[in-house]
């Protein structure tokens, strides 16, 4: 089964660069403050607005500096981490809690289902950027917030999943034969019905970090993401736009930051699903 | 057809509700709004005379009650910045955020159709990899990102096109090009996907074994049924557009409902939230509704499950 995916894997030139493209901004956020030895914060006014590859006072800008004199690509690599860290736990919240409505309501049917699934309608009926922005402006800027945001609206797509998937494997003999001899039913869902969900559970989430991260950055942009001070993907490309006509380096480096991540998790999620659950086409 | 249509309605009036309900829980939540809304100089005794007046120290439960009954009539308030009406506010937006999302969609949709097409029936040639390298990429970069590079390139260096505002067909490149290209892309990859789902059934073989032509199976016995799928797409899609125009219309300062509305929740104006919120959210609810109706008729299998 293993040398089965990893022959699989490698057969696929998109998983692998989209690996390789992961392992690479992974790495580079986990060494930054080794890497880049400079401060993300400190502000050299006379630093301000250097061209990519100046070295200024004995240090390589190798992505120039912004109009505070920061330097790029430190600020980059710190940003690496918060999209990570962003995109990781909310997905992690939302995965959970989604995969346990989604099992509940598919097994028992009936009232809970009924009002699960049309919660999740409800939810899905508002544009979900239109709701977390509501939801922000209410609790303001903040780490905890938008992870607890963007992970407790992400539920409904692991639940409708799951749900559909537990609906026909209630009907399978061994889930009938676990409930002739007595299973709980928390023993039924955890024991027989979990291990049949996660291959798809972990598609869905692999594609659900690529929007998180996305959807950070664009609340990051719009001044309601993680807050001010941190240096986020998406604010930098806020900060940038004043400087767009004078500092392209500005404008181009966040944005491609953003592109190669989102790019290498859906690399890698194009080839999961197509791996472990085909039907998800 | 009679009770699918019922249901349907039914399902989508209680979405609605649940949608007025979260909208007035997350500004019931956010606070008493009466600090935004009295002179700074009033003693306590005028602020518990003007909450009395206003209806907020009364229990939650009536107080939604009440939005409701003045929802129903449209009646969202004013503005609290303004003092004008809400719901008129938001509505005068509204044709240049549906300009916007019209455009991006059918953009969308003549980039994404012929390309799903074209890959499906070059399955693993360059023209395949390519189009799908491409739609991913497009699916991954943040849209207000494509429009800054956009304003870079075509506004500030080459300066071919406008970069903001709204006006002519010129005003509506840069914006609609940057809204259409994330559902662009997840658009090809779902029509390639339906395409060869369509070309893999049986009568594909009949059609060819009878002597029709390559063209003649294509479109007329491939193409229609993977359609289906795209029907639902369209509806969906609407709803992201919607959405990623809040954003596309800071980028281009487009003066449409999702600027509104982002100067709304920076100035705290409530009002306009909510009302922008349910407006946004009945469009949405309607067109879906339209949506499931059109697949009901396109596809009979689905009236009677």
């Amino acid at each position: 089964m293993r040398a089965r995916a990893l022959r699989n894997f490698r057969g696929s030139p998109g998983a692998v660069g989209g690996l390789v493209l992961l392992l690479c901004i992974v790495a580079a956020a986990s060494v930054s403050p080794w890497v880049t030895g400079q401060s993300t914060t400190l502000v050299r006014v006379q630093d301000r607005l250097l061209q990519p590859l100046t070295v200024q006072g004995g240090y390589r800008h190798w992505l120039g500096t912004d109009a505070l004199g920061r330097d790029i690509l430190s600020r980059l690599l710190v940003g690496a981490r918060i999209s990570l860290l962003v995109g990781l736990t909310a997905v992690l919240i939302g995965g959970s809690l989604g995969t346990a409505i989604g099992l509940l309501s598919g097994y028992y049917g009936g009232w809970t289902d009924r009002v699960m699934m049309r919660f999740g309608d409800m939810q899905l009926a508002f544009p979900f950027i239109l709701l977390a922005l509501a939801v922000m402006a209410v609790l303001g800027p903040g780490l905890v917030n938008i992870i607890g945001v963007l992970g407790l609206t992400s539920w409904v797509t692991y639940a409708r999943v799951v749900r559909s998937e537990v609906l026909s494997l209630r009907e399978r003999e061994f889930v009938q034969a676990a409930r002739a001899v007595g299973a709980p039913a928390a023993r039924v869902l955890v024991v027989h019905a979990l291990p049949n969900v996660v291959g798809t559970v972990i598609v869905v989430a692999t594609f659900s970090v690529a929007s998180t991260i996305l959807a950070e950055a664009g609340l990051s942009f719009l001044g309601l993401g993680v807050g001010a001070s941190t240096p986020t993907w998406g604010a930098m490309l806020a900060d940038a736009r004043e400087y767009m006509t004078d500092a392209w380096w500005l404008t181009a480096f966040p944005g491609l930051a953003i592109l190669m991540t989102v790019l290498g998790v859906n690399l890698v999620g194009d080839w999961l699903r197509d791996y472990l659950d085909p039907r998800l086409r | 057809m009679g009770t699918f249509v019922a249901r349907r309605l039914l399902e989508s009036a209680t979405v609605l509700l649940g949608v007025s309900f979260l909208a007035f829980a997350v500004l019931f939540l956010s606070g008493d709004p009466t600090y935004l809304m009295i002179p700074e100089n009033y003693t306590r005794q005028q602020i518990a005379e003007f909450r009395h007046s206003m209806g907020f120290d009364r229990p939650w439960y009536m107080q939604y009650g009440d939005f409701l009954a003045r929802a129903a009539r449209g009646d969202f308030g004013v503005s609290l910045r303004s003092q004008l009406p809400a719901l008129p506010l938001v509505m005068e937006r509204m044709p240049a955020t549906l300009e916007l999302a019209v455009a991006a969609m059918l953009l969308s949709l003549a980039v994404a159709v012929p390309t799903g097409i074209v890959a499906a029936t070059h399955r693993r040639t360059l023209v395949d990899g390519a189009s799908m390298v491409g739609s991913l990429v497009g699916q991954s970069a943040p849209g207000f990102w494509i429009g800054l590079v956009l304003i870079l390139v075509f506004g500030v260096e080459l300066r071919w096109l406008p970069v903001s505002g709204r006006g002519g067909l010129s005003h509506l490149v840069l914006p609609g090009v940057t809204l259409a290209m994330y559902s662009m892309g997840r658009n090809a990859r779902v029509v390639r996907a339906s395409m060869l789902d369509a070309l893999g059934h049986d009568f594909i073989r009949t059609a060819y074994a009878k002597g029709a032509s390559r063209l003649a199976v294509l479109y007329r016995h491939a193409l229609r049924n993977a359609l289906l799928p795209i029907v639902t797409l369209v509806g969906l899609d609407f709803g992201v557009l919607l959405g990623g125009a809040i954003i596309t219309e800071t980028v281009f300062a487009w003066p449409g409902v999702g600027r509104l509305v982002i100067n709304a929740i920076y100035e705290k104006d409530f009002p306009i939230v909510e009302a922008a919120v349910v407006l946004i959210a009945a469009i949405f609810v309607l067109l879906n509704l339209c949506v499931d109706l059109a697949y009901g008729y396109l596809d009979p299998r689905i009236r009677y499950s």
